[in-house]
C-alpha cells in the first residue's frame, strides 16, 4: 500500500516547474522591477521562487526550481533585432501583478520588426503546460503571436491585451501550450514582429507547469484508494473482548 | 507630462527613463550589446513629438565597442538602433 504510494509520488515528482520573470534590474517595482513573490502562483496559481531573466541575449541562463534549488534546465534567447528590456508605469497593475507584468522585452525595434526566440533546455521528461505572458506592459491592444513549435496542438495562440489590471485572463494577458519532453529535448517560444509596428510586442515571462501523465496519477490513485480503504477497515473492526 | 529623460549607466545596460512632473517615472528602458558587455549612456535628447534619442557606446558582438543611438518612443518602445563603428 504505502509501496503504490511511494510510486506515485515518485512518478509525479518527475518533471521540473518554473516560474520566470523577464525583469528589468533597477528601478522602482512599479515599473516592474525585481521579481514576484515566491507566493505569487500567477495565472497557473503556482507558487514557488520566480527566477528573474534579464536582457541578456545569446548566452544559456540556468534555471532555478521552484524551491530555488539549482537544476540543468536553461532557457537561451535568440534575437535577429532585440528591443531590449523595459518597463512601463501601468498603473492598473501593483504589488506582484506588476512585478511580472509592467516590465517586458521588447520582441524587436518598431520600426525594423524581427524574431524572438525562447529555447528552453535540459528539462526532464514529462508533459508540461507552457504559459507564456504577451500583454503589452503598456497597457495597449497589441495582438501577438505566440508560436511553440514543439506544442501538441494550437502551436499558434494570439494574445490581444490591454492587460484588465491584476488580473490574468486567458489570450489576453497569456497563451498555454502543452508540450511533451523526452530524451532531453527542449522546446521553443518563438514570437515574431513585422516591421513598421505601431506599438510592438513585449513578453513579460513565462510558467512552465509539470503536468502528472495519466499514468502516474492512477498509479497514486489507486495508493491512494488501498489507503483510505485499509483505514476504513480498520475502524470498523469489530472489537474483540477479552473474557 | 514633464518630460525628462535621464541617462545612467547601468551595470552591462543603458537606462532611459522620462519622469512626469511629479518625477515619477513613466517608463524606463535598457539597451544591451549583443555581447552583452559593458554598454554606457551616454547623451539624452528629446523631440517635440517627444521621442527620446540616447545615445552611447555598446558592446557588439564582432565588432568591440561601438557608438550606438537608440530612438525610443513616447511610451517607452525601442523604435529603431543604429551603430556606428569609431
Amino acid at each position: 500500500m504505502s509501496v503504490c504510494a511511494a510510486i506515485g509520488l515518485s512518478a509525479m515528482a518527475a518533471g521540473q516547474s518554473f516560474n520566470i520573470d523577464l525583469n528589468m534590474v533597477g528601478g522602482s517595482p512599479q515599473l516592474g522591477a525585481g521579481t514576484p513573490a515566491d507566493t505569487f502562483g500567477a495565472a497557473a496559481g503556482q507558487a514557488g521562487y520566480w527566477n528573474g531573466v534579464g536582457a541578456l541575449v545569446g548566452f544559456p541562463i540556468p534555471l532555478d526550481d521552484l524551491q530555488g534549488n539549482a537544476t540543468g534546465a536553461t532557457v537561451i534567447k535568440t534575437a535577429d533585432n532585440p528591443g531590449g528590456i523595459g518597463g512601463f508605469n501601468f498603473a492598473g497593475n501593483t504589488g506582484d501583478f506588476a512585478l511580472l507584468l509592467n516590465d517586458a522585452e521588447q520582441v524587436a525595434t518598431l520600426v525594423d520588426g524581427g524574431t524572438m526566440t525562447y529555447t528552453f533546455s535540459g528539462l526532464l521528461s514529462g508533459q508540461y503546460e507552457v504559459y507564456t505572458y504577451a500583454a503589452h506592459l503598456a497597457g495597449l491592444l497589441s495582438p501577438t503571436p505566440v508560436f511553440v513549435p514543439e506544442a501538441s496542438h494550437s502551436n499558434t495562440q494570439i494574445v490581444t491585451g490591454p492587460m484588465p489590471g491584476n488580473a490574468f485572463q486567458y489570450l489576453v494577458t497569456h497563451s498555454i501550450h502543452a508540450v511533451s519532453i523526452s530524451g532531453g529535448e527542449g522546446f521553443r517560444v518563438s514570437i515574431t514582429q513585422p516591421p513598421n509596428h505601431p506599438q510592438g510586442m513585449t513578453i513579460n515571462g513565462f510558467q512552465i507547469v509539470a503536468v502528472p501523465e495519466p499514468g502516474s496519477a492512477s498509479v497514486l490513485a489507486f495508493g491512494i484508494a488501498i489507503l483510505l480503504c485499509r483505514q476504513t477497515q480498520t475502524r470498523h473492526r469489530p472489537v474483540r473482548r477479552e473474557k | 507630462m514633464n518630460n525628462k529623460c535621464i541617462a545612467a549607466a547601468f551595470f552591462a545596460v543603458g537606462l532611459c527613463s522620462v519622469a512626469t512632473a511629479q518625477f515619477g517615472l513613466t517608463w524606463s528602458a535598457q539597451y544591451n550589446g549583443t555581447a552583452n558587455g559593458q554598454d554606457r549612456g551616454r547623451v539624452v535628447a528629446v523631440d517635440k513629438q517627444l521621442n527620446t534619442y540616447v545615445a552611447g557606446a555598446a558592446a557588439e558582438t564582432g565588432s568591440g565597442i561601438d557608438m550606438v543611438v537608440v530612438k525610443y518612443s513616447p511610451a517607452g518602445s525601442q523604435l529603431w538602433r543604429r551603430l556606428f563603428q569609431p
